[in-house]
């Protein structure tokens, strides 16, 4: 029973009592042991005397709690006359509350346990229906000593009811609040404005519905004015009884009773919304001669999309808005491009909008060159739930649309956006008419602008198409070329197809390399449906297309089941397509189809359409033009291959390896030539030249000038200048050419002495084994046929063993729009990686190398050999018999790994050894049992070279002729060069070993 | 030369199985008598494994004696299979005589589980 209240008796404030001497809880319960002479006996009688005169009546209660200790009642413990007269509880003294008023208010019960429990005062008026003037009272409520007691003072203010009735008739809200800041009393303004009554808000302890962004500040505010009682000013937003969201402007006073207690705020507040409005409009009327002034500045210099975009930027500041950009309708009117928009706390919309998406029926008013207005998207009637909701999810609360009409048709449209709801004013709409109109001009000098740019860089993208074309000779290449010159210039994707070739899809390239096999999937795919394949064949017929919005369904045309292909096309379905006959030559007839699938770009206009067509028109001509090119190429390359030697002197101390290349370059066959020469003195000769001029005619020279070179050689001095001079003096005769550079090298084996002359052709390269470069460089004289030269220069270097020479025609060095240095530079570093490779390699990957960094534009020449003496000579004479193969192959086994070689070439050496002497040993002497075999066998750094050597009479093929034929396969299959000479004093089987170059002698 | 250049090695299995063992070096010193050795111990064979991995030497002299083994095979008279020691001269002439079915086993790992019999 105690327990209900003790554990709520914390008394934290005793208001304003004296410290008692010693305080006895007292019990207490429903039938109120203590009775009224506990607080005021007989001893208190002056006390009960003052208070019953007092003129305020004075009531001690106390409460009465329940099982769960909650105050359910309170009972009079002592009234004063006028209390009695005041509530009209006559003989109160004893009994409780309820029992005079069995629906007791629910102020009265709280105030109860408040006051009696929570140890509160409370202050706060009250009617009372106990008074016969049914009267207003300031009630004061305190704490007494005992826990559960309280003391209730009530002053009559009915002098106050007057005004209070006036208030209920007065335009404004006015309120009372006690002194905790609760709601007291209301007028008849304020409870119609909330859609309360008086009484319900008294019960249900109401409180004013506040907006969230605004409420808190209005709350802490209000709060800090009760308790330091001071005035109060507020602002905040409520919601009407129509749900509406109002603002509400409140001032408050401190109001206090008989003796400046502080009995709460008196406040008075006013809808200030409309005002809100008002003055907004006043105030955008002056910042509008500021706008236009500043609009107009921007206008004028509104020649680029930065001004353009500032005027958007000026007006959206201006009018608050979220977002403000111009978008350009296609053809169609269905779509919207924004390049660039002004925009505030949302994201961009930068791309392409389809319009009917956020409203069909207004959109058809902006096409009809109407100004769409839309407050407030989530409650427009003409917008579907679905456009409603596509342009909320862009936050946009409330939009304005203001068309640019051209030639009766809507070509553009200045739009504005309001994050919420917002109901456009008269002013505004003009503000973004005015502005839409005033960079009109701008706007379309701007589009001309662009239009003229695009124009410029597809012009020029076709010109270089057309000059690189021409360099090529795949059709591959050409094709592949032609796609990609168009994207991303024109469009996002390109293909060339032919649709009635077996090969079907000939090039394709997309701006996405991502998505570049899924497009070569669907373009596949569109071969295996018939319709579309006729329309292809159309196309390719001549009758182009453009397909200028193709966007609805994007996965139906594609029968896949397979989930991630469908994910991938529907990011690939093309939006914007154009398919255009491309004339493929040789009678083969094919389309060329770009499409755009970026939502960021424009589609096709009649504009691309006829740009597409008449590049298609063009590239044809220039593809019909390089197939009869290519064929051309063909029978010079042939005539070409034909005039240069078939095979080139072998030499064991120079092991010389020459290339011709024409094959990527698209022809420019004709010039270019090598040729090798030995003399009697063991001297060889390299000459590398290049005649001008590349057809035919040039082959044909080129051809008459190596063969006269040839002839004369034998006859002259091994001399380099002497050699060039010759062929100078051929080339200015009645079968000579017109022009010609040559360089010529001539190689003292057994010294490694190299002289060379070289007229006018690029310089000759010799890398050391260790990687050390020189540029043969000296012995510089005109070209061939160019002047009169009386004696041509010549110059000597030294070779260290193991040097490599390279000689070379400008093509393999030469590219367009570089130095001749870079391109030797970049020869010298491929040369420098490949060093330790055999030399045949070598020969091979300059001119891959070459030809990897920029496909060379000119036929390409390369001669390159390795100055090789013997670093170590065994030589053996045995006997030609049986017996002695398995003695020679023990003494080669020792030889050979006594000199460091081991692996392959040691296998190598034996068998081919093996079989040179077998061979001897069973034909050279079959009749002979004294015959010798001579072997020499050399070590040449990069190889081994052995020389068998017999002096028998070899005897006609025999029964055994096929045996003899396997061992001449196993020798050819494992030597890199064999070469078998008779004559009637024997045979001489020479065979070249590689071996690996080792890295000491090799590159450092 | 007390020493022979080359040993035969045969060991018959079941089956008419003989595995053919060749140590050392083939010429034409000795072609003739290993391949007439072969010949007559192989003659009722069905089945028959050369191996060649101990061969230090084998010429086109020694390419006789297996290309007339890979004709009988291909007659259908013999399962052949010849087994050769990687980078060893026996593997590089007969890789480039174009010898048929020639199978080379890695002597690192299992031999006989890594040949390959004929079919």
């Amino acid at each position: 029973m105690v327990v209900g209240y003790l554990r709520r008796s914390v008394p934290a404030i005793v208001a304003h009592e004296q410290p008692a001497p010693s305080v006895t809880p007292v019990d207490l319960d429903h039938n109120g042991t203590s009775g009224p002479s506990r607080f005021l006996d007989a001893s208190d009688a002056d006390l009960q005397v003052l208070f019953r005169a007092l003129g305020d009546g004075l009531g001690v209660c106390e409460t009465i709690v329940d099982e769960f200790g909650d105050v359910v009642d309170f009972r009079y413990v002592w009234v004063n006359p006028l209390f009695e007269a005041f509530t009209g509880h006559v003989g109160a003294a004893g009994r409780t509350a309820r029992e005079f008023t069995p629906e007791l208010l629910p102020v009265w019960v709280q105030t109860a346990a408040r006051v009696g429990l929570g140890r509160e005062t409370v202050r706060f008026e009250q009617q009372l229906g106990g008074d016969a003037r049914n009267g207003s009272y300031d009630v004061l409520a305190l704490p007494l000593l005992a826990p559960g007691r309280f003391a209730v003072v009530l002053k009559d203010s009915s002098r106050r009811v007057a005004w209070q009735d006036e208030f209920d008739d007065l335009p404004v809200k006015v309120w009372l609040h006690d002194a905790t800041g609760r709601q007291q009393w209301v007028n008849r303004r304020f409870c119609e404005f909330f859609g309360v009554t008086l009484d319900e808000m008294r019960i249900t302890d109401w409180r004013m519905p506040t907006h969230p962004d605004d409420g808190e500040v209005y709350a802490r505010d209000l709060a800090e004015a009760v308790s330091d009682e001071k005035p109060f000013h507020g602002l905040v937003r409520t919601r009407r009884a129509d749900g509406q969201w109002r603002w509400l402007e409140s001032w408050a006073r401190p109001h206090r009773g008989a003796g400046g207690a502080f009995l709460g705020h008196l406040g008075m507040s006013m809808d200030v919304t409309d005002r809100g409005v008002a003055e907004e409009t006043l105030r955008t009327a002056t910042a509008l001669d500021g706008f236009r002034a500043r609009l107009g500045d921007a206008a004028r210099m509104a020649a680029d999309p930065v001004e353009v975009q500032r005027a958007a930027a000026l007006l959206g500041e201006h009018l608050g808005a979220s977002r403000v950009y111009y978008a350009e309708l296609d053809e169609s009117g269905q779509f919207g491009t924004v390049q660039t928009d002004f925009h505030r706390g949302v994201p961009s919309v930068v791309g392409r909008h389809r319009f009917d998406a956020h409203g069909a029926v207004v959109m058809s008013d902006l096409r009809a060159g109407r100004t769409i207005v839309v407050d407030d998207v989530a409650h427009d009637e003409r917008l579907t739930g679905i456009q409603r909701s596509v342009t909320t999810g862009l936050d946009v609360g409330a939009w304005v649309m203001e068309p640019l009409i051209r030639s009766g048709r809507t070509i553009a449209a200045l739009v504005v956006h309001h994050i919420t709801a917002h109901v456009w004013t008269d002013d505004e709409l003009a503000v973004i008419n005015e502005t839409m109109h005033r960079t009109r001009e701008a706007l379309a000098q701007l589009r001309a602008e662009q239009s003229l740019r695009v124009g410029h860089a597809r012009a020029e993208a076709v010109a270089r198409l057309v000059v690189e074309l021409e360099a090529q000779t795949s059709a591959d290449a050409w094709h592949q070329m032609i796609v990609e010159a168009l994207v991303p210039l024109v469009a996002d994707y390109a293909t060339i197809e032919a649709p009635d070739q077996s090969e079907y899809l000939l090039a394709a390239t997309h701006v996405d390399p991502t998505q570049l096999e899924t497009l070569r999937v669907l373009r596949l795919k569109n071969r295996e449906d018939a319709e579309r394949q006729n329309s292809t064949r159309r196309v390719a017929q001549g009758e182009a297309q453009l397909l200028a919005a193709v966007a609805a369904r994007p996965v139906e045309v594609v029968h896949t089941n397979e989930s991630e292909a469908h994910d991938r096309v529907s990011g690939l379905w093309p939006r914007s397509s154009i398919v255009a006959p491309l004339d493929l030559g040789g009678g083969v007839k094919g389309v060329l189809l770009v499409g755009l699938v970026d939502a960021g770009r424009d589609h096709f206009t009649s504009d691309d359409f006829e740009f597409v067509q008449t590049t298609a028109l063009r590239v044809g001509l220039v593809l019909a033009a390089a197939r009869l090119r290519q064929f051309e190429h063909g029978i010079a390359l042939q005539l070409q291959k034909a005039l240069l030697p078939d095979t080139i002197r072998w030499h064991p101390d120079l092991v010389i390896e020459a290339r011709y290349d024409a094959a990527s370059a698209m022809l420019d066959v004709g010039g270019d030539w090598y040729d090798t020469f030995t003399w009697p003195d063991g001297r060889v000769g390299i000459m590398v030249g290049d005649v001008v001029g590349h057809n035919l005619a040039s082959a044909a020279a080129m051809g008459r000038l190596r063969a006269a070179t040839a002839a004369l050689a034998s006859h002259l001095d091994p001399d380099p200048a002497q050699l060039l001079d010759a062929v100078d003096r051929f080339a200015k005769g009645p079968d000579g050419t017109s022009f010609a550079t040559a360089v010529c090298v001539i190689v003292e084996p057994s010294t490694g002495q190299l002289t060379y002359s070289s007229a006018g052709h690029p310089p000759v390269l010799v890398i050391s084994p260790h990687g050390v470069v020189q540029h043969l460089d000296g012995a510089q004289s005109p070209p061939l046929c160019a002047l009169i030269v009386k004696a041509r220069p010549r110059a000597t270097v030294t070779l260290e063993p193991g040097s490599l020479v390279i000689m070379y025609s400008d093509g393999l060095v030469e590219r367009r729009r570089e130095r001749l240095d870079d391109g030797i530079a970049r020869l010298e570093h491929a040369a420098l990686g490949c060093l330790d490779k055999p030399i045949a390699e070598i020969a091979d990957r300059l001119v891959s190398d070459m030809a990897a960094f920029s496909p060379p534009s000119d036929d390409v020449v390369i001669a390159c050999f390795r100055y090789t003496p013997a670093t170590a000579v065994l030589n053996i004479q045995f006997p030609a018999k049986n017996d002695e193969l398995a003695p020679l192959r023990s003494q080669l086994r020792v030889w050979l790994h006594d000199h460091g070689i081991i692996g392959q070439p040691v296998n190598d050496v034996l068998l081919v050894v093996g079989e040179a002497c077998s061979n001897a040993i069973e034909h050279a002497y079959l009749d002979d049992t004294n015959g010798t075999i001579d072997l020499e066998l050399a070590n040449r750094g990069s190889h081994l070279v052995a020389r068998i050597v017999d002096h028998g009479t070899w005897r006609q093929p025999g029964p055994h002729n096929h045996q003899r034929g396997r061992g001449t396969t196993i020798m050819q299959g494992i030597s890199t060069h064999y070469t078998r000479e008779s004559n009637t004093h024997g045979t001489t089987v020479t065979m070249m070993i590689l071996q690996p170059i080792r890295t000491d002698v090799a590159l450092a | 030369m007390n020493e022979p250049l080359a040993r035969l090695d045969l060991i018959q299995q079941p089956d008419h199985h003989t595995i053919a063992t060749l140590t050392g070096e083939v010429d034409l010193t000795n072609a003739d008598r290993i391949q007439r050795e072969l010949t007559d111990a192989t003659e009722h064979t069905s089945t028959l494994t050369v191996d060649l991995t101990a061969v230090e030497y084998l010429d086109s002299q020694g390419v006789r004696i297996l290309q007339h083994l890979t004709d009988r095979h291909r007659n259908g008279n013999l399962r052949l299979t010849i087994i050769t020691a990687p980078a060893s001269i026996a593997h590089d002439i007969l890789t480039i005589t174009h010898i048929p079915h020639t199978f080379v086993a890695d002597l690192q790992v299992d031999p006989p589980s890594t040949s390959a019999e004929l079919p």
